[in-house]
């Protein structure tokens, strides 16, 4: 991974994250072909597509956990390889995977800190406890999240919504640059998935970048500013403005697409 | 969001909240449930103690030393390093052939003169001390590399080496007992005999150096002077402050009384190093980053992976651990021994595990608590220093403490659930 040590000042419409030309075979699978779009700053950018349409793979070339066969990713107008997850969560990209990845015996501070716990005394690495409990208190009453019994509640008493909501939260806490979630309503019922879109919502009016790979069209229809539709590993559409989820399903199905030699 | 800009934010809003939860968790049944049956079955024994023909006052310090050390070697020891593993997500059956490897390497290191070259008694002593503690750590490597590497489930691979190191230990003691002697009364020197400060009719033994005791204290100021050190280490800690007002409210309780009560007794060795064990144990899992990942990754591996926590060190340090627990709780016990058992232990992995689950500790991982653990063995041990005391039938003995395991482990599971339907964890 390439870093540098000066800031950047980027123009508040500039994305942030560009997938140039992304190619990732397994073998002799080619999952993804040539695929390329933006992520940008206050804006939601859907991810779509069939099962095995290349998403998942997407989704882990940029979370650092697979590589890229050929391609770039382009951070900040710097070309960039992620190694593994952690360089990419160094870079302040985070991901919501659809497992959630919290631990249910910790409250919700502990896992806002799991593997980057503030410490003291060195190799002592004695706990912040109280610094860490402020911190999540505050993030997450920023993003008008209302958890009972507030940041030392343990994730194992609460409802898929809060869960869903705490891992979003948590990941927002450290993404400064790009989020990716993946699926975050599949598992929820009515209510706790609007708490959650609205959770969306406040995170891009607070000027995330976020990626939001969705089975769900209304979701996709109701948050994304643009959407990419990938179809057999290719980037098939692109939609902005004004689309419709039924736009989306035409696109993911096939029976539109951008590709000129579309084999059907 | 710059975590060092934000690092300074004092923590006082959230503060109060905080604190008043924690006096109704940390004082719940659910909780503090293990010490409060600690101390019902004291009151029973010491009413018990006091009523039968030959009466006795039950918690004379003598008997309490003495029951701390009989749950010491090997069962509290290795139930600390157990508890840690627990937590880690993993399982250790070998645990007691593992301890008697290690005392049988001992044993024949200090028989055979391995270290004789290091010149003197003092440095031999040590050096076996060491060797014996390396045999126990390298036994829990083995575990936790082979559970790692291979990937099988820990249960598998230690109940092959429960018997491996079992054989292995009969194979270097040539199935016979050893002896920890130095040297026979033939070869000692005036030297050795001047080291040693007494007359002998057997020899130098290894005992005669790390066994005894440190003097004798007043059990009460100790533990109330060990309270009070608890309540700094958690102020500085940052942690919340019921418990740290309780503990330096005990501390100093135990300071007051202890100028009115003569409660003396010789302390041991092996005393300090399970005092000095526990406390390390509990303030790592307890206070720092180390504990936290290591409740992590036995709560959820995934996620921990996923939050860029090293899991393969914390799935195999905790079995490391444990070996060390074993090689220590060796060391401890050969110091009151003159010769070794190739079959010593057999068996005792169940009462490792007995006083962790007593504890509530979790067989699933990602929770238990090394105090509690300790209050477990505790309870064992006074469970049934009791019954000998008071005379009950070894058949009975063994029925109350197999029903004690379950029911306790029961009772977990139950206040659990009450305080889940109650929405109240």
């Amino acid at each position: 991974m390439q870093t540098t040590s000066e800031t950047v000042t980027l123009d508040p419409a500039a994305p942030v994250l560009q997938i140039r030309d992304v190619s990732k075979n397994f073998g002799a699978v080619q999952a993804l072909k040539s695929v390329s779009f933006d992520i940008t700053p206050g804006r939601i950018t859907g991810l779509v597509g069939d099962n095995g349409a290349g998403k998942s793979t997407m989704v882990k070339i940029i979370s650092g956990v697979h590589a890229p066969s050929s391609g770039e990713i382009v951070l900040e107008g710097r070309p960039t390889l992620f190694a593994n997850p952690g360089e990419a969560r160094a870079a302040k990209i985070e991901t919501v995977f659809q497992t959630l990845e919290l631990v249910e015996e910790f409250d919700v501070a502990e896992n806002f800190y799991m593997g980057q716990e503030l410490t003291r005394f060195g190799i002592l690495r004695a706990n912040r406890t109280g610094e860490m409990r402020a911190e999540a208190a505050k993030a997450v009453s920023k993003l008008g999240i209302n958890i009972p019994g507030g940041v030392t509640r343990r994730v194992r008493t609460m409802s898929g919504g809060q869960r869903q909501a705490v891992a979003i939260a948590r990941a927002a806490f450290w993404s400064t640059k790009v989020l990716l979630l993946d699926e975050p309503t599949a598992a929820l019922g009515v209510r706790e998935t609007a708490q959650v879109l609205s959770l969306i919502e406040t995170l891009r009016d607070q000027g995330a970048a976020i990626l939001l790979i969705s089975h769900n069209m209304k979701d996709v229809e109701r948050l994304c500013n643009d959407v990419v539709v990938l179809r057999q590993g290719r980037r098939s559409g692109f939609l902005t403005g004004d689309f419709t989820g039924q736009d989306c399903v035409s696109y993911i199905t096939g029976a539109i697409s951008d590709l000129d030699d579309e084999e059907l | 969001m710059d975590v060092r800009q934000t690092a300074e934010t004092k923590y006082e809003d959230t503060g109060v909240v905080v604190a008043s939860q924690d006096i109704r968790e940390s004082l719940s049944f659910r909780n503090a449930g293990i010490y409060y049956a600690l101390m019902f079955i004291v009151a029973v024994f010491t009413y018990w103690s006091s009523t039968g023909e030959n009466p006795i006052f039950y918690l004379n310090a003598a008997n309490v030393e003495n029951v701390i050390e009989q749950a010491a070697t090997p069962v509290a020891i290795i139930a600390i390093g157990m508890t840690v593993l627990l937590i880690s997500g993993n399982f250790d059956l070998s645990v007691a052939s593992n301890a008697a490897m290690s005392a049988m390497s001992i044993a024949i290191a200090v028989r055979d003169d391995w270290f004789g070259f290091l010149g003197s008694v003092q440095a031999e002593v040590i050096a076996a001390m060491i060797f014996g503690i390396l045999v126990g750590t390298i036994g829990g490597l083995i575990n936790g590399m082979v559970h790692w590497f291979v990937g099988l489930n820990s249960f598998i691979v230690t109940l092959g080496s429960l018997t491996a190191y079992r054989g292995l230990t009969l194979l270097i003691a040539s199935d016979a007992s050893v002896d920890v002697r130095f040297r026979d009364l033939s070869q000692m020197t005036e030297e050795d005999i001047e080291l040693l400060g007494r007359e002998t009719e057997e020899g130098l033994f290894m005992g005669d150096f790390i066994g005894g005791s440190l003097g004798v204290y007043n059990l009460l100021l100790l533990a109330g002077i060990g309270f009070l050190l608890a309540a700094a280490g958690m102020y500085i800690a940052g942690h919340a402050r019921l418990p740290m007002g309780i503990a330096s409210g005990v501390g100093v309780l135990g300071i007051l009384v202890s100028f009115f009560v003569d409660y003396e007794t010789a302390i041991s060795h092996k005393l300090v190093v399970l005092v000095l064990l526990l406390v390390i144990s509990w303030a790592v899992m307890g206070f720092t980053s180390y504990g936290r990942r290591t409740y992590a990754v036995g709560g959820n591996l995934e996620a921990a992976k996923a939050a860029g926590i090293n899991v393969a060190l914390y799935t195999i340090m905790p079995f490391v651990f444990v070996g060390f627990c074993c090689g220590l709780a060796a060391v401890t016990y050969i110091a009151e021994q003159k010769n070794i058992e190739p079959n010593l232990w057999f068996g005792r992995e169940l009462w490792v595990l007995a006083a962790a689950i007593i504890g509530g500790v979790s067989l699933n991982g990602g929770s238990g608590k090394v105090m509690k653990s300790m209050a477990g063995a505790l309870l064992l041990y006074t469970l049934l220093n009791g019954f000998q005391i008071n005379r009950v039938p070894t058949a009975i003995q063994d029925i109350s403490i197999g029903v004690l395991v379950v029911a306790s482990a029961a009772a977990y599971v139950l206040a659990e659930r009450r305080a889940a339907s109650k929405g109240r964890i």
